[in-house]
């Protein structure tokens, strides 16, 4: 149950793939907390690269792939970045020399946009979703909120074709032209369809779960289970982000 | 319709924390309810359309020529689900987007969920409510869904400048930025009204049993936007964004501000000017061409001036968008 567009890479094999998704939560998210606990004029100390190139680096992820994604989802930040540069000039004395602080705020907010992406990516890259979600159930995020997120993602890729279905047989009809006011009324036709076709395809599935024995909870072929490694790896990695922080 | 996901960046471990433990109550009181609103067999399907959203996300409405939009969600699920459902569903697609696209960080996810999902849920589903009436007709179910979708998404969107502002990382003038997100986003709701509207009355006519709001004789009959609807709503968001959006935009700081700058800035100096040439002479140009010159008139109050000057200029930029979609139109019949 994986699709190429989605999780590509957390099927590998490595050292990383191989550690208990909760350590991995529990470690990004320590490195989330300290990534962001610095004031605004100040950027990161250096050693906090370290933590996302290990991950991605040990965990044999295309960097080329982790950075084209870091910049597909960087439309937000840019925005907001160029505001700070526009309105923000107070000086901030860098050494012997002074700068606006709105361009030190930006490369702050940049630095630590691309270290937490990368370390994201890190996780979610090398944990299948079925395992991140069992992490998180063992967490005890609550299994309304877990169950919920599995089925989301179990029914994506089925809804995912679908919709390239229609979005295709749209193209066949009228290949992108025809009065806007057409165009928008067959939009919304496409998504009431797709809502229609989304109830019975849920009841079709759900009766097919239920008739394989789905009683709400999910048994994985591989359970979880805590080893000396991932003791080892959250301890290495509190030790070095408390260093790279205040060292 | 646009990708207003917050990132961990902009925000402060205490205030990330503070939306996180927020977030976190609301969705465990949204739980409680609707598991005893909704049957234990039917949980299934609040996932799945949670995926039913998110396909619908890759259905694009051609806006301009170049530029499409895309439905949000919140309004729709609410009207669909009741909102404590709709705002878990919204709540597991914004945790999808931020762990397999990367839309948003980890630790903002708090503060996203109330943006994107509590607020429109709950605000919107209110709205429509109190407005729907038991058995809404044609005119009053777009009524209730335009001012569900309007409050709603705008309310959400006004958040993140608090946000960010308690965070204290980015050093945007609050009034600035907030008229920039508040302005943005009516222009956002008016397109995922017009969606939103249009899928409603479709699922209402072809599966009516689908939810449980019983609807007007007449959305089944016609069930068709009229340019009339159209128009009232374009006149609406125009006069708003006028009216609001300038309002908030004028010169003076106001008190969230100017503690900012005063923190910052203790004697007011100098750096904070522009002085470069280049903006001298497009200040010059402009007040020798513009016809509302700084946005007031002296004769009238500050504050009502703004305003007018604002909504007028609206208008006069919806006249002239309007005038170039109709050359373009023509153009495109002439070849």
């Amino acid at each position: 149950m994986h699709h190429h567009y989605i999780d590509r890479f957390s099927y590998q094999d490595s050292p990383i793939h191989n550690l208990d998704p909760r350590a991995k939560i529990l470690a990004v998210l320590a490195y989330s907390i300290l990534l962001i606990s610095y004031p605004r004029y100040t950027l990161p100390a250096p050693w906090f690269v370290v933590f996302p190139a290990a991950l991605l680096l040990w965990g044999r992820i295309p960097l080329r792939f982790v950075f084209k994604h870091i910049l597909l989802v960087s439309p937000f930040i840019f925005c907001m970045v160029i505001f700070t540069v526009l309105f923000d000039k107070t000086p901030v004395a860098v050494g012997r020399h002074v700068v606006p602080g709105g361009w030190l705020t930006a490369a702050s907010v940049l630095t630590r946009f691309a270290l937490g992406m990368g370390a994201l990516i890190g996780l979610v890259s090398t944990t299948r979703f079925a395992d991140l979600l069992k992490g998180l159930e063992k967490l005890r995020v609550p299994h309304l909120l877990v169950s919920q997120l599995r089925f989301l993602y179990r029914y994506l890729f089925l809804l995912i074709d679908q919709v390239m279905h229609l979005r295709q047989a749209r193209q066949a009809r009228d290949a992108g032209l025809g009065p806007r006011a057409q165009r928008w009324r067959s939009s919304a036709g496409m998504i009431g369809t797709l809502f229609v076709r989304t109830l019975d395809q849920a009841e079709r599935t759900h009766l097919a779960m239920l008739a394989r024995g789905y009683d709400g909870t999910i048994r994985l072929a591989h359970p979880l289970h805590w080893r000396k490694a991932d003791s080892l790896f959250i301890l290495l990695t509190l030790v070095y982000l408390v260093f790279a922080r205040w060292g | 319709m646009l990708a207003m996901h917050m990132g961990n960046e902009l925000l402060s471990p205490a205030v990330a924390v503070v939306c996180l433990l927020l977030a976190g109550m609301v969705l465990m009181f949204a739980s409680w309810r609707a598991k005893r609103q909704i049957d234990p067999m039917k949980v299934p399907l609040m996932g799945v359309l949670g995926a039913f959203v998110f396909a619908a996300q890759m259905i694009n409405f051609p806006i301009l020529p170049g530029a499409s939009g895309h439905l949000g969600g919140g309004v729709l699920l609410a009207v669909l689900l009741g909102p404590h459902a709709a705002t878990l569903v919204m709540a597991s697609i914004l945790i999808i987007q931020c762990l397999i696209f990367q839309d948003g960080g980890l630790l903002s996810l708090g503060a996203n969920i109330i943006n994107l999902g509590v607020i429109p849920c709950y605000l919107g589903y209110a709205l429509f409510r109190a407005l729907a009436g038991p058995i809404p007709t044609m005119r009053r179910l777009y009524v209730a869904i335009f001012v569900a979708s309007l409050f709603g998404m705008v309310a959400g969107a006004a958040l993140v400048p608090v946000q960010v502002w308690f965070s204290g990382i980015l050093t945007i003038p609050f009034s600035k930025f907030l008229a920039l997100m508040v302005g943005l986003h009516i222009l956002v709701a008016l397109g995922e009204a017009f969606i939103t509207f249009a899928v409603i009355v479709f699922v209402s006519r072809v599966r009516p049993q689908a939810f449980d709001l019983p609807i007007a004789d007449a959305v089944y009959r016609q069930g068709v936007l009229s340019y009339r609807a159209i128009a009232a709503s374009l006149l609406v968001v125009a006069l708003l964004l006028g009216g609001v959006v300038s309002l908030t935009a004028s010169t003076a700081p106001d008190a969230l501000e100017s503690r900012t700058t005063i923190a910052e800035n203790p004697d007011n100096s100098v750096v904070r000017e522009n002085t470069s040439p280049m903006m001298e002479k497009v200040t010059r140009l402009q007040e020798q061409t513009a016809p509302l010159p700084d946005y007031s008139w002296d004769s009238l109050g500050q504050w009502l001036g703004t305003s007018t000057s604002g909504i007028i200029g609206t208008l006069l930029t919806l006249l002239a968008v309007w005038q170039i979609g109709r050359f373009l139109r023509l153009k495109r019949r002439s070849i």
